[in-house]
């Protein structure tokens, strides 16, 4: 087989040499083929006595790039022939060959194939494509304030460029594979050469070229199928738009992968803490960083588990609350029906309903809803007795809790982790709450992401990452890189510190 | 006996063993220990735990040297000091030893949940979904039931600090006399104590699966200190807050100790105590049934599931057909005379006979 990779270095100098016997009337019937469908154009022109054909997608190219340099140029030559015709076209992607799953290859990602009527088995193959796509634009789930206001988008190359502006050392490796029987969807891997272990590109490189599927949609989509393990509903690679958040992977020692059409990146391995990390930690002062860690990953355990505690304490221990605190719960809740389950599922149902809904919505209509929901939902429950204020409370905010993850995946696996627990809860109380809690302990202790343990650095227990979990430590201690990752060079800063910034009578 | 060697893949860090037997002593005993001691020795049972706490020092120190001599786990002692049929026999013995303490733990607990939470929830049902999730984390690994006994550690650490909550109503004159007792009742409530200390043997099964095994002695050690410890610490705040009478009609005074602990959200703790004392005993139980079914699969070459599935249904049987079985009885007439001086008089003696033996095959 030919080797795309190589057949793009090496296709200015050299013509395909593979041409066999049986290969002449193939060619002419992947034309045939090609042709029966309506946007495939074979434009027939002659010049100078010589007969020559222009075939393409008109639906691949860039047809004002075609006018201009393409066939603007051929009546300028002195003699047809498909060498000249490639020496003076202003575009350097061409090829000359006669095989034929690389012509319709080409044809197909939006190359022109020209062929002359003496030996129409081999073409002239340019890179015309036509480049659409939107603009870089800001990010939209995860936007941050202090921090820069570019994402990816969804062509390739201007992600990677993305990338590149920010990393610009030639140790930035690439390597590009195709994956999907029908989809040919690129996809890049990219990691620094003498900092990332190798065998972790490695690891992805053989976890892509192993998929067979037909049809690669998105990165995301790409990821479920290299997971460690599919059945969690943990990501175990990270999704995310910013090319910072790529950058500073990478500079980490991680592999990051981008996706053709996808307008986010993956990186892996990742661990659980990195799901709470916002690019803004790092652009703030440590102290606040840090605060902020804290209350994201206390916003997510309180999420988690502050409904089933409310239907552990009143369906089995209300002894648990004191006595004042007690009244004003059974006055909030004496006229209730239900028993608290069904109570905290009606809210806790409705809330999801209200955020589905409001991502399905467009934007426009999805205000109303949050008035919908809010206010008129909420208010008459309470009002009709269906629910008490306080659990109203409690799932109003366990819901606004669950927002404050910056990967909107990791959201996605706390709004559905509360329902087993809730299901603990009402069998056996609080016992039914610890039990579902070990079962989600042990489920992140087995779980690894590319090999790599998604629970580090809680277990196994690495003092040295600590810097980078749940808190975030001044840089001067960022001297190492995490130690789970193997990185080949483990120093982010070589010298020590230089001199003295503020000095005082008390220094002295 | 050729699967001894671990792969490096499957091992843990040497600081682990820490956990590893801190979190395996730690269970039960420490609920409900207070009661014989005090009944026994009295003013006086600190001294007996730390007896008890110096004895399981030695024999720690007496499991590291059998195996600096003979590499591998208590089978492959047993089968080097007694050969074939003899090594098996006793192999055989430590293996029913870890069920019978597995399956004792596991229906302590579930004792305990019936007295204080649920009454007429069918034991059955509890022992169901802790050996469903003791399979789960079985299949995890060695490593995984590390970060399971590590885990639990870390969480439940600050329930000791609870206690201190009932250090607000504590007499302190109820520590004296000291040194009131003779020699021989201190030394029943040695014997007495051993219940909230056993748990370090486990070290005999796990130790192929420590990395740099050697370099564990002190974690081991230290783990063993922190049980004496905490066991002594639990011992005189039940003292100061009991009188002496109190002490011995109550059959788990930690537990009562903290129903008393009141907040402005939150009193009656003792239910959050128990529950959360669910994290403390599953590795318990988690770590016998692996020894127990990995000493299975050693000697019978299977796969380690399916003695854990046998186990399982074994315990599942007990916990069906006798409800509420008196298991701190249990464990006071079983395990506690019998496997504790199986223990105490069979690890010395394993020890010596290497001993000899190797002095032999140099000579």
């Amino acid at each position: 087989m030919f080797n795309r990779k190589k057949s793009k270095q090496s296709s200015t100098q050299q013509t395909d040499k593979d041409e066999g016997v049986h290969g002449v009337s193939e060619v002419r019937d992947l034309f045939n083929t090609l042709s029966s469908s309506y946007d495939f154009i074979n434009h027939q022109g002659t010049y100078n006595g010589v007969g020559y054909w222009v075939s393409y997608y008109r639906s691949l190219i860039d047809a004002q790039e075609l006018h201009k340099s393409v066939l603007s140029v051929i009546p300028s030559l002195e003699k047809i022939n498909l060498g000249q015709m490639r020496e003076s076209i202003p575009i350097e992607d061409t090829l000359i060959t006669s095989t034929r799953t690389v012509i319709e290859d080409r044809i197909m990602r939006g190359h022109i194939a020209i062929r002359l009527d003496a030996n129409l088995d081999e073409c002239l193959l340019i890179n015309v494509v036509a480049q659409h796509g939107r603009q870089v634009d800001k990010p939209e789930l995860e936007f941050g304030i202090i921090s820069p206001q570019e994402a990816f988008v969804e062509d390739i190359d201007i992600n990677l460029n993305l990338v590149r502006k920010r990393l610009p050392v030639p140790s930035l490796q690439v390597t590009e594979l195709t994956v999907g029987t029908l989809s040919k969807t690129k996809v890049a891997v990219l990691a620094i050469e003498g900092i990332v272990d190798k065998e972790n590109v490695d690891t992805v490189v053989k976890r892509i070229s192993e998929i067979d599927f037909d049809e690669i949609l998105d990165g995301s989509h790409l990821a479920q199928m290299l997971y460690d393990d599919t059945n969690t509903l943990f990501p175990l690679f990270l999704y995310t738009e910013r090319p910072d958040r790529i950058a500073s992977a990478l500079a980490e020692g991680k592999v990051a992968m981008i996706v053709d059409r996808s307008s986010s990146a993956l990186i892996a391995p990742t661990i659980l803490l990195e799901y709470f990390i916002t690019m803004e930690d790092y652009n703030m002062p440590w102290v606040p960083a840090s605060a902020f860690r804290l209350l994201r990953i206390f916003a997510v355990i309180f999420s988690i588990f502050a409904t089933p505690l409310y239907v552990a304490v009143l369906t089995y221990h209300y002894e648990l609350i004191p006595k004042d605190l007690l009244e004003t719960i059974v006055t909030s809740r004496n006229l209730i029906p239900f028993q608290p389950l069904i109570e905290a599922l009606f809210l806790e149902i409705s809330i999801e309903l209200l955020r589905e809904a409001a991502a399905r919505l467009p934007t426009k209509v999805g205000q109303t809803l949050g008035i919908v929901g809010g206010i008129v939902i909420g208010q008459a429950a309470v009002v009709a007795g269906l629910t008490s204020n306080i659990l109203l409370i409690i799932v109003a905010l366990s819901a606004l809790a669950s927002f404050v993850t910056p990967i909107y995946k990791m959201g996605n696996a706390i709004r559905l982790l509360r329902f087993p627990f809730l299901v603990g809860a009402q069998i056996w109380g609080l016992l039914g709450i610890t039990i579902s809690a070990v079962f989600l302990m042990t489920h992140l202790i087995k779980l690894t992401s590319m090999g790599h343990p998604y629970l580090e650095p809680i277990y196994p227990f690495h003092i040295k990452d600590w810097k980078d979990s749940f808190v975030r430590l001044p840089f001067t201690f960022f001297k190492s890189r995490p130690v789970n990752l193997r990185t080949e060079d483990t120093t982010r800063q070589s010298k020590p510190k230089k001199s003295k910034r503020k000095t005082n009578d008390f220094n002295e | 006996m050729n699967q001894t060697d671990v792969n490096e893949k499957y091992m843990v860090a040497p600081f682990y063993v820490f956990f590893l037997v801190h979190s395996m002593q730690t269970g039960i005993g420490v609920l409900s220990f207070q009661r014989i001691l005090a009944k026994s020795t009295g003013t006086d049972g600190w001294i007996s735990i730390l007896l008890a706490g110096l004895i399981v020092h030695s024999l720690i120190w007496v499991i590291y040297k059998i195996f600096s001599m003979v590499p591998g786990d208590i089978l492959s002692v047993n089968h080097h000091a007694f050969g074939k049929w003899g090594g098996n026999l006793f192999s055989l013995l430590f293996i029913a030893y870890f069920l019978v303490l597995g399956s004792t733990v596991m229906v302590s607990y579930i004792q305990i949940i019936h007295v204080w939470m649920f009454e007429e929830v069918p034991a059955w049902s509890f022992s169901l979904v802790f050996l469903i999730l003791i399979y789960y984390i079985n299949t995890g690994g060695f490593r995984t039931i590390t970060g399971i006994a590590f885990l639990s550690v870390m969480m439940t650490f600050w329930l000791a600090f609870v206690l201190f909550y009932a250090m607000k109503y504590s007499e302190f004159t109820n520590l004296l006399p000291v040194f009131d007792h003779s020699l021989l009742d201190i030394w029943t409530g040695t014997k007495h104590s051993a219940l909230s200390m056993i748990g370090f043997e486990l070290i005999l099964m796990f130790y192929p699966f420590i990395k740099d095994a050697k370099a564990s002695q002190k974690y081991a050690h230290g783990g063993a200190l922190t049980t004496t410890l905490i066991t002594v610490i639990v011992y005189l705040v039940s003292l100061v807050f009991y009188s002496q009478n109190q002490l011995v009609l109550n059959i788990w005074p930690t537990l009562t100790m903290t129903s008393i602990v009141e907040l402005a959200f939150i009193q009656r703790f003792e239910y959050i105590y128990v529950s959360w004392w669910a994290i403390v005993i599953i590795p318990n139980i988690t770590i016998s049934l692996w020894a127990a079914s990995r000493g299975f699969k050693r000697l019978f070459n299977v796969q380690q599931k399916y003695p854990l599935w046998g186990m399982s249904l074994i315990i599942l049987i007990i916990n069906i057909f006798f409800f509420d079985v008196d298991s701190l009885n249990i464990l006071e007439k079983i395990i506690n005379p019998y496997g504790v001086l199986f223990l105490v008089s069979y690890l010395p003696l394993l020890l010596v006979i290497i001993y000899i033996k190797k002095k032999r095959n140099r000579l």
